[in-house]
């Protein structure tokens, strides 16, 4: 066969590689409800009759929903009589609810953490549903200030995990192809409570005579009630709708049913904690765009309840009943809203799950325009049609922001993007909300600050809109990281070897700016690699994403088939990937025995077993045992990267990446050290030698990779290398310019 | 080690709420003893406006008197009127304080009448429509407040251009 024959066949197979994976995507995207058309979708009805989908967890959800506001509600309407009752001023209450919205703010992040430990969502809703119920009916009790701080902090803290743990759950309930009308659904129930709460706390104080101890006490036990009947809610599992059905469609291809794990490492050597997750969330465009927008709706939507009642009191005279009759009106108003959206939001959705967004800021922009119109309008009548319509729409902003949010990222990272959208919303955006209010409301007025809402709402709905094209390039790319793990446990069940390293398609950046292009890396089993290029083209960059010092924006990093992207560096040393970083890699102000035994600890070797691997470093580099008590900042520049070597020699890592070991070193002593890695690689440490010198890189590795402007130009055989002319002379030059110099 | 610090900590909350709460001398349902006759609640006033309340099932004198807290919270349920002064450090020493001129000082009005004037107002210093809070509490003859409902008017007042 010849050469042209040999390369028209790989590049053929290269498209079918290509074709098969966009088919696999289409396929997934399909599964997960984004069909690129509104036609054909599925009535709400159908999709709850799919086997394994009941409309149980929808209406226990929901149920809870509702008496989760109960508290809330009566504490605000109620606030005056408990400050009498108590006898307790205005400010101390004051401070009270701020350590409560606190509370409410934070609460999201450690029942996330529960959530992602413990795997028990389900049980977790249960549980805070009987704790609010339980709080509720104490409030009823309370007679100082102290115990009402209790139990209002108890109550943030069990109403805060409400944003955490209901909508993941429904999500996982529930098929793509509904999930929209089941979110607006769940929020109509949170709606229907917010009717429901006012007419209640009306009904038990004015006509049943009850004190707000009664009524506190009426709402607990009627909470008690509702729980109840959220008890035979189940955890689904997560992904059972997701990440399980993009794996199907793959097995569906390979027609396998393969489902044992892959690879040599352990899942739960690899499987992300807490803060690896919520690192990894804000990494992904979509989201970090939409927290950014969160935070700005924060400022509009949470001090804009209280300040529409200040509106309301001191322009239209309304006391807290007639109040309270308007808050129901809106939430009715939201009701009908969500009701209408539901089947119109599954369309845009289906069609591309950006659209929402677009239809987010849209609905936002409208919202403040009327908001702002209706704080000035000398007409009842035209106030209540202005905030009605105006609440209509912003209702629905909250299913169309959670389903984006959620469907772009892998199931098990719900909980912890649901408390991130909730600490920007509530805990950001509320914080500046109320500074932002409060200024202008002193200085012109609350009709004043009903107008300056525009400008967040605006502002907001920019940013919305900005998001919109981020949407679907992040699903797919959540989609690719399912994809290629199952086409990797495809290749493991075939018996297929893995590659020891792969990089794929990395992409990072340093803030704004991009400095990785697409690069993909892989490095075999006991291989020594040569990363060449110019000053600046990314080899140190692409060392940090191997290592977990940079976390990439794009593409995915796996260590013997598993995936180690976002896994932190110190975990990676664990898994045996070990990384010397370039020039001084030693700690200064310690000895160099310190520095040693410094290496050794990070992986709590047994101190045997230390000391003998010092000793071998002093074998190794005699002149560091004649200076092994001397400060490691003192050493030449050779004797300090010889320490920095003996990491190596300490840690038997099965993946040693070294950055610019000879760089202004004297041609001596980089012989000795480049002896020390050939030993380090013969002994089966694979390493990825990133040079300068071209010399030194090619006459050590027989595989390299040449790098310029952030893109992997070649990969090959050293050998190869050596014979293209068009890159090395850009690092020839670069370095006799260095001579010169 | 982790389960006995959850426990401990529960049982660290279980015990200040329960500290913070009773079971006893607490009312669930709305005593309605006292109504006030006039003005009506949320009424234009205007300076000094005269308020009138109506009582049931509690005489006067024998059984007590009332105080009348004018915009601040009253003191809390079975504590004297001199709990008020309890952070004044130059009240406390002095002999025969707090007295009438100190509990007006802080708006708080003791009277066995069921009625009282109020001559002024402190004006509010931006130009929003200014509501005051009328609380009316009974004491008993030595100003220990009987109950914990507090029965309020909220009043607008228009002052003079």
């Amino acid at each position: 066969m010849s050469e042209l024959e040999k390369l028209r066949e790989e590049e053929a197979l290269v498209a079918e590689v290509e074709q098969t994976r966009e088919q696999l995507r289409t396929q997934a995207r399909e599964k997960l409800g984004v069909t690129g058309s509104g036609e054909g979708m599925p009535p709400l009805r159908d999709v709850l009759r799919v086997p394994g989908v009941s409309v149980y967890p929808l209406v226990a959800l929901g149920v809870l929903s509702i008496v989760d506001t109960f508290q809330s509600y009566a504490f605000s309407v109620l606030t005056p009589e408990i400050s009498r009752a108590l006898g307790v001023g205005k400010g101390a209450i004051a401070g009270v609810v701020a350590l409560k919205t606190l509370f409410i703010a934070l609460a999201p992040l450690p029942v996330a953490a529960i959530a992602q430990r413990k795997g028990t969502r389900a049980v977790l809703s249960i549980v805070s549903a009987f704790l609010w119920s339980l709080v509720a009916i104490s409030t009823g009790f309370v007679t100082l200030i102290w115990g009402l701080l209790f139990v209002l902090l108890l109550d943030g803290i069990t109403t805060g995990s409400v944003e955490v743990l209901h909508r993941p759950l429904l999500m996982d309930s529930y098929p793509p192809q509904g999930r929209v009308r089941v979110l607006s659904t769940y929020q109509g129930f949170n709606a229907f409570g917010n009717v429901l709460a006012p007419l209640l706390v009306a009904l038990l104080s004015t006509y049943l005579d009850f004190t707000w101890r009664g009524v506190f006490v009426t709402l607990g036990l009627l909470s008690l009630g509702a729980a109840t009947i959220a008890l035979r809610l189940r955890d689904p599992g997560v992904g059972r709708w997701d990440t399980d059905v993009i794996r199907a469609t793959v097995k569906e291809k390979r027609r396998e049913s393969s489902d044992q794990h892959f690879g040599t490492v352990h899942p739960d050597e690899v499987a992300l904690g807490f803060f690896e997750i919520v690192r990894r969330l804000m990494l992904i465009p979509t989201i970090r765009r939409v927290l950014v927008a969160q935070a700005v709706l924060g400022i509009l939507l949470v001090p804009f309840q209280t300040f529409l009642f200040f509106f309301l009191d001191e322009e239209w005279n309304l006391g807290p009943g007639p109040r309270g009759l308007f808050f129901a009106y809106l939430a009715a108003v939201d009701i009908a809203a969500l009701a209408a959206f539901g089947r119109r939001g599954e369309q845009l959705f289906r069609r591309n799950p950006g659209r929402l967004l677009e239809l987010g800021a849209v609905v936002l922009a409208v919202a403040v325009v009327l908001i702002c119109i209706g704080g000035l309008v000398p007409s009842f009548v035209l106030v209540c049609a202005l905030f009605g319509i105006a609440a209509g729409l912003l209702a629905i902003l909250t299913p169309a922001l959670a389903i984006t949010v959620l469907s772009v990222i892998p199931s098990n990272m719900r909980p912890h993007a649901a408390a991130l959208l909730g600490i920007f919303l509530g805990g950001v955006g509320g914080l500046i909300g109320a500074l932002f209010l409060s200024g202008i409301d002193r200085r012109f007025g609350v009709v004043g600050s009903m107008v300056s809402l525009l400008i967040p709402g605006v502002l907001g709905a920019l940013i919305l809109r900005s998001a919109k094209g981020l949407v679907q390039p992040d699903l797919d790319r959540m989609i690719d990281e399912v994809l290629e793990d199952e086409e990797i446990r495809t290749i493991t069940s075939s018996g297929g070897r893995l590659p020891m390293l792969a990089c794929r398609g990395i992409d990072f950046s340093y803030g704004q700016l991009q400095v990785l292009f697409d690069c993909n890396l892989t490095v075999d089993d006991g291989e020594l690699v040569a990363l060449l290029g110019t000053n600046g083209a990314g080899k140190s960059t692409l060392l940090k994403v191997i290592s977990g010092i940079g976390l990439p924006s794009a593409g995915s990093v796996r260590f013997r088939g598993t995936d180690i992207t976002y896994l932190d560096a110190e975990r990676r040393l664990r898994l045996g990937i070990t990384q010397i970083p370039g020039g001084r890699a030693v700690f200064g102000p310690m000895t160099v025995a310190d520095n040693l035994r410094a290496f050794g600890t990070t992986v709590r070797r047994d101190r045997a077993a230390l000391d003998a691997s010092i000793d071998r470093c002093f074998d190794a580099f005699p002149r560091l045992a004649e200076r092994r008590n001397q400060l490691a900042s003192t050493l030449s520049g050779g004797e300090q990267q010889m320490l920095g070597l003996s990491k190596a020699l300490i840690l038997k890592p099965r993946l040693l990446l070294i950055d610019e070991l000879s760089l202004g070193l004297a041609p001596v002593i980089v012989g000795q050290l480049l002896d020390m890695v050939r030993e380090i690689n013969a002994e089966g440490t694979a390493v990825v030698l990133v040079e300068q010198s071209v010399n030194i890189a090619l006459g050590l590795a027989d595989h390299a990779y040449f790098m310029e402007k952030g893109e992997i130009r070649f990969d090959g055989r050293s050998a190869d290398l050596l014979a293209r002319d068009d890159l090395l002379r850009a690092v020839f030059l670069e370095g006799a310019g260095a001579r010169n110099k | 080690m982790t389960r006995t610090r959850t426990r401990t900590a529960l049982l660290l909350v279980l015990a200040l709420v329960a500290n913070g709460c009773a079971a006893t001398g607490i009312a669930f349902r709305q005593d309605d003893r006292l109504r006030f006759v006039s003005p009506d609640d949320r009424a234009e006033v205007t300076l000094p406006v005269r308020i009138e309340w109506s009582v049931e099932d509690f005489d006067v004198p024998s059984d007590g008197g009332f105080a009348v807290f004018v915009d601040r919270a009253p003191q809390p349920p079975g504590k004297t009127l001199e709990w008020l002064a309890r952070d004044d450090d130059a009240c406390r020493p002095a002999d025969g304080c707090p007295d009438a001129e100190w509990f007006a000082q802080r708006d708080v009005f003791p009277t066995t009448e069921t009625s009282f004037t109020i001559e002024r107002l402190p004006a509010r210093s931006d130009d929003r429509r200014e509501f005051h809070e009328i609380t009316v509490v009974l004491v008993d003859d030595d100003g220990r407040r009987i109950g914990e409902t507090g029965w309020t008017l909220e009043l607008q007042v228009a002052r003079d251009e």
